[in-house]
């Protein structure tokens, strides 16, 4: 049992960053969106903290430790989709391209506004799980020690 | 346009990149100041357009009303905000003059102005969930500042009690959209009427208790006192001055524009129930030994006016009760304040403060008080009450202000002593004053 | 009455505000548009007026370390301003002419004119009074011989407030319309009409005239007649050490302080204790909600259908879990209880048609539960206390469920409104080039809830971290 999630667990990220990715792009067209993603991005990023512990799990993903900015980024970059209209003098959150204009695609991924909101709430939750995690493994091993 | 977006994007946007910086640094610290200070400032170019002309109403989105959210900027609306807005820069200021002792303190008071302009400048029921939601969870917080475990202890009571009221707001929230199937405010104020009289009560029932719980009214009252009284004395005053507010906003937004009808059927119950937080804000204010313990009790009996002016409705009753909640939250901000501080000026300043919670002329409460009995002058039982009231609040002011103030010259003596022969110099000509006005009661 | 026979200074203002309030209550007795407009100009005098004296004999006290009257005298020479200014403000409470207080003394007659002679004679007599104890507490303190030299000279910015309220007073006495707009906007509001305060000097010897000019020969009188003046005062006064105003006061505070005190003790303020108080009164208003509107209609159960069977079942596993979340104690089986819960909430979604919404709640679900048993797990073990009154807690309970079960069904049970906004939003989903409904609700229609609702995740973390770190992000 053990022996599986040691081996499993770590290598869980990879294809956890593939499903997330899948879910905001496809989450236009079809069910899920950014807050799911970031949440199973949280998760398996959660699993390496139970399997490894909080130090090793930290020293071998260095990137965990941007989290906190990672996360006001993402909400900026939301707040900034979602209020950069009123410059043009319309209302925030308008949608561009606009309702019958083509949209721009590249693949199975829409240049909307709307996809660059969810990719910022992807950021966000994502950043906000992992300094959650982070706090929490700090607390139970400084309980531990 | 410009200016509502304005008055939400500063503050919220400064707000995610100050819970990131070390805000026990002054630098941080005026920041806030000054991000607060634009917030203000956007509020009052929004009030210049609201107040002469229509409110301002934007839907996002470019959508039809009701399809997307609906901000709507009028004269009610606007006016909270500047209060609350007005009440967290003067708390802040005061922290940072004082040192900030938390790192997240800036950045929380700022995104909590972020939410409550946004509460007070929505026209979206669920939009106004999620924005108290925000100045809600904010406020959680704040309550903790300090760390301490008073602080801790009275945080986790006001969490979870506040937690309660919210999700009975929610709750409420879901039953209107499935009986008017709108969210939009003057959609479902207009849906109202054809909804089943059971149903329409049941909700009203519903906002009535969440924003009962804000407001810390009578019965709903009981985790207000462990609160303001353990918090320090900035955070007291944001809750009391900035976050309280939502609960006298909901009550007129709600019960006079929402769901007038039903307001009308339970005006006996605010009346009686606005008269009980009157009386019994006021005795239990009486005996307090600290100025912040009075003051909290004091906020419970004040907000009673509120909703029995609410009661009495009208043009009136309604233009009563928001002048008082005004008129109640900068005095609340202002005692709270001043309560913890020590020396001439601060006295002046506390005295000052407690002339206008008891509606003595000089101050700005008479006015709100004149208003009352303006709205109540048909009713003597409530103008007795309102009398009774302010009798009330002008002897537990002034016997904390005894307590207070004088503690150094007057230890624990209750009545007026006959002789002070030595009185230090040092005291303003206007604390003298008031002094002599608390004699004067006795 | 009481305030001709004190000697500390500010207790002769203070005798003097009840009695001056004790004016205020007799007008609106009185009643009728006059007394109505009288007691707010009277109001507003005696604020003024008031405000100078006692902060005259602050600056007394100040400048001469002296409180009491029988030891004071002789002033006007060393002060000579606050003699000036002082003096016009008592002469504005002993309503002579020239100040605003004669306009007030003058409606205050008026009003008591048009009740016939008994008040006439009252009013006189109580304006005679006022004249002599102000005229004693100014004299007192400004003529005579020197009694104690003044240590330090009166501070500027005592005297300055005392001067500016003086003028307003001398002001407010020759040109009287301000003020009596200010006194009859105020006065409509307690007197609810409308009405007209327009004092005015009357060159001809009416009855206001003529009562006025009797309240001062009379106060004067009083005043200059020490005779006159001890045995009725004396008598009065040891009348009112007894059983006067000021004992009634005392006592009344003293009861207060004692109620306030009980009723202060029996407040809970524990966190249990708390919630039950918010869900009581909650469930009553509900109950009584309930009771005065018609609820016939709003409570049918409607039919089964075979097809609901499972989620029938999975509420039922939900109810179950809920039940075990609340009884169990412990840590692991109250969390793993309401996990279930959630899950099967989840499957309900699911089955409902919306995906999304299950989607999202198995995955915060997941995260949830894997933060309490990670937390738990390793938490050193704590005793948990067996919380007392258990059964106050499941009574109080299960009456807040009950109402809160009756109020949803009574606002759920109606059927949807027909023209919702939801059609519209299916309807709509292409415009904003998208395929998934829910997703262009939380992104494109109200992406600002969403907004709003990830800056709520935002601040919550940020509380995580001020709590546990003290608010270091990492």
């Amino acid at each position: 049992m053990s022996v599986i999630l040691e081996v499993v667990c770590p290598r869980l990220l990879g294809p956890a960053a593939m499903v997330a990715a899948a879910i905001i792009v496809k989450g236009y067209s079809d069910v899920g969106d950014g807050f799911s993603a970031g949440v199973v991005v949280a998760l398996a990023v959660a699993l390496r903290y139970v399997t490894l512990g909080a130090e090793r799990a930290e020293r071998s993903l260095p990137v965990l430790r941007h989290a906190p900015v990672l996360a006001v980024a993402g909400l900026l970059l939301v707040l900034a989709i979602g209020f950069f209209p009123v410059a043009f003098g319309e209302p925030p959150l308008t949608h561009f391209p606009r309702a019958g204009e083509p949209v721009v695609e590249i693949g199975a991924l829409e240049l909307t506004t709307a996809v660059a909101l969810d990719v910022g709430i992807f950021l966000l939750v994502a950043g906000a799980l992992v300094e959650t995690i982070h706090q929490i493994a700090r607390l139970v091993e400084e309980r531990r020690a | 346009m410009t200016a509502l977006s304005l008055s939400l994007v500063v503050p919220w946007a400064a707000g995610l990149v100050l819970a990131l910086l070390d805000g026990r640094r002054r630098l941080v610290g005026w920041v806030a100041v000054c991000v607060l200070g634009a917030n203000l400032g956007a509020l009052v170019v929004l009030a210049a357009a609201v107040l002469p002309d229509d409110p301002v109403v934007v839907t996002t989105g470019n959508w039809p009303a009701g399809v997307g959210i609906t901000l709507r900027a009028d004269a009610l609306g606007v006016l909270f905000a500047l209060l609350s807005s007005l009440a967290l820069l003067s708390a802040t200021v005061f922290e940072v003059l004082e040192g900030v002792r938390e790192r997240t303190f800036p950045g929380l008071v700022v995104l909590l102005a972020a939410g409550l302009t946004g509460v007070f400048v929505t026209g979206d029921l669920f939009n106004f969930y999620v924005f108290f939601e925000l100045a809600m969870t904010a406020g959680y917080v704040l309550a903790t500042y300090g760390g301490g475990r008073r602080e801790l202890g009275a945080a986790l009571v006001f969490t979870t009690v506040n937690l309660l009221g919210t999700f009975i707001f929610l709750l409420s929230v879901a039953g209107v959209y499935h009986v008017t199937g709108t969210l939009e405010m003057s959609g479902i104020a207009a849906r109202m009427d054809e909804v089943d009289a059971n149903a329409a009560v049941l909700l009203a029932a519903g906002f009535f208790v969440a924003f009962s719980v804000k407001l810390g009214l009578f019965p709903f009252h009981f985790w207000l006192p462990t609160v303001y009284t353990g918090a320090r004395p900035a955070v007291a005053a944001i809750l009391s001055g900035g976050l309280a507010n939502i609960g006298a906003y909901g009550l007129l937004r709600f019960g006079g524009e929402l769901l007038p009808g039903e307001l009308d059927l339970a005006a006996g119950a605010l009346i009686v129930i606005g008269s009980a937080s009157i009386l019994y804000g006021g005795v239990l204010a009486v005996s307090r030994r600290t100025a912040s313990e009075m003051l909290a009790y004091s906020a419970i009996g004040q907000v009673g006016y509120v909703l029995v002016a609410i009661g009495v409705g009208g043009p009136v009753g309604f233009a009563a009760a928001i002048l008082y909640t005004v008129v109640n939250a900068l005095n609340k901000t202002l005692l709270f304040l001043t309560a913890q501080m020590r020396g001439a000026l601060a006295g002046a300043t506390f005295a000052l403060g407690a002339l206008s919670v008891a509606g003595v002329p000089p101050a700005a409460g008479f006015v709100g008080k004149l208003e009352l009995f303006r709205a109540t002058a048909g009713s003597p039982a409530l103008v007795a009450l309102f009398v009774l009231g302010s009798a009330l609040s002008f002897v537990y002011a002034f016997q904390t202000y005894q307590y207070d103030f004088w503690r150094g010259e007057r230890r624990g003596r209750r009545s007026s002593a006959p002789s002070r022969a030595s009185s230090p110099r040092s005291r303003s000509s206007s604390s003298r004053w008031a002094c002599g006005r608390s004699r004067c009661s006795r | 009455m009481l305030a001709l026979a004190q000697d500390e200074l500010k207790q002769i203002l203070a005798h003097s505000t009840i009695s001056q309030y004790g004016y205020v209550v007799t007008l609106y007795g009185i009643g009728g548009a006059t007394a109505a407009g009288a007691a707010t100009l009277y109001v507003l005098a005696h604020a003024i007026a008031k405000s100078a004296l006692f902060m005259t004999a602050g600056a007394v006290t100040v400048a001469t370390g002296e409180s009491k009257l029988s030891r004071l005298g002789g002033l006007r020479r060393r002060m000579p301003a606050l003699a000036v200014a002082s003096g016009v403000a008592a002469a504005t409470l002993a309503a002579l002419p020239l100040t605003l207080g004669f306009s007030k003394d003058e409606l205050f007659f008026a009003a008591a004119t048009e009740h016939g002679r008994a008040v006439q004679l009252l009013a006189v007599g109580a304006a005679a009074l006022t004249v002599a104890y102000i005229g004693r507490f100014w004299l007192g303190l400004f003529t005579g011989p020197l009694q104690t030299q003044p240590s330090a000279p009166v501070p500027p910015l005592l005297l300055a407030p005392i001067v500016v309220l003086g003028a307003l007073a001398v002001v407010g006495g020759i040109v009287v319309e301000p003020f009596a707009r200010l006194a009859e906007d105020a006065a409509a509001a307690t007197y609810a009409g409308p009405l007209e305060v327009a004092p005015a000097y009357h060159a001809e010897l009416g009855s206001e005239n003529r009562m006025a000019l009797a309240a001062w020969a009379l106060g004067a009188l009083i005043l200059v007649v020490p005779r006159v003046r001890a045995p009725l005062v004396g008598a009065f006064a040891r009348a009112g050490e007894r059983a006067g105003p000021r004992r009634w006061y005392a006592l009344s505070l003293l009861w207060l302080n004692r109620v306030s005190d009980w009723a202060h003790d029996r407040e809970v303020r524990d966190l249990r204790n708390s919630i039950a108080a918010v869900l009581v009164p909650a469930a009553v208003l509900i109950a009584i909600a309930l009771a005065v509107t018609p609820t016939r209609g709003s409570y049918e159960v409607g039919p089964v259908a075979l097809g609901d069977l499972p989620i029938i079942v999975l509420l039922g596993l939900g109810a179950l879990a809920a039940v075990t979340a609340a009884r169990d104690r412990g840590r692991l089986q109250p969390v793993l209880a309401l996990s279930v819960l959630g899950f099967a909430l989840a499957g309900v979604y699911a089955m409902v048609g919306a995906p999304d919404v299950a989607l999202v709640a198995v995955l915060v679900e997941t995260v949830l539960a894997y933060v309490f048993v990670g937390v738990f797990a390793r938490l050193p073990p704590a005793t948990v206390r067996r919380p007392r009154r258990r059964a106050r807690n499941a009574v109080i309970g299960a009456a807040a469920g009950a109402s809160a079960f009756a109020a949803i069904w009574g606002a759920l049970s109606r059927p949807t409104a027909t023209t919702g906004v939801a059609a519209e939003h299916i309807e709509r989903a292409p415009e904003a080039h998208g395929g998934d409904v829910v997703t262009v609700i939380l992104a494109d229609f109200r992406g600002l809830d969403t907004m709003v609702e990830v800056t709520v995740l935002a601040v919550a973390v940020v509380g995580v971290a001020s709590l546990l770190s003290r608010g270091r992000a990492w």
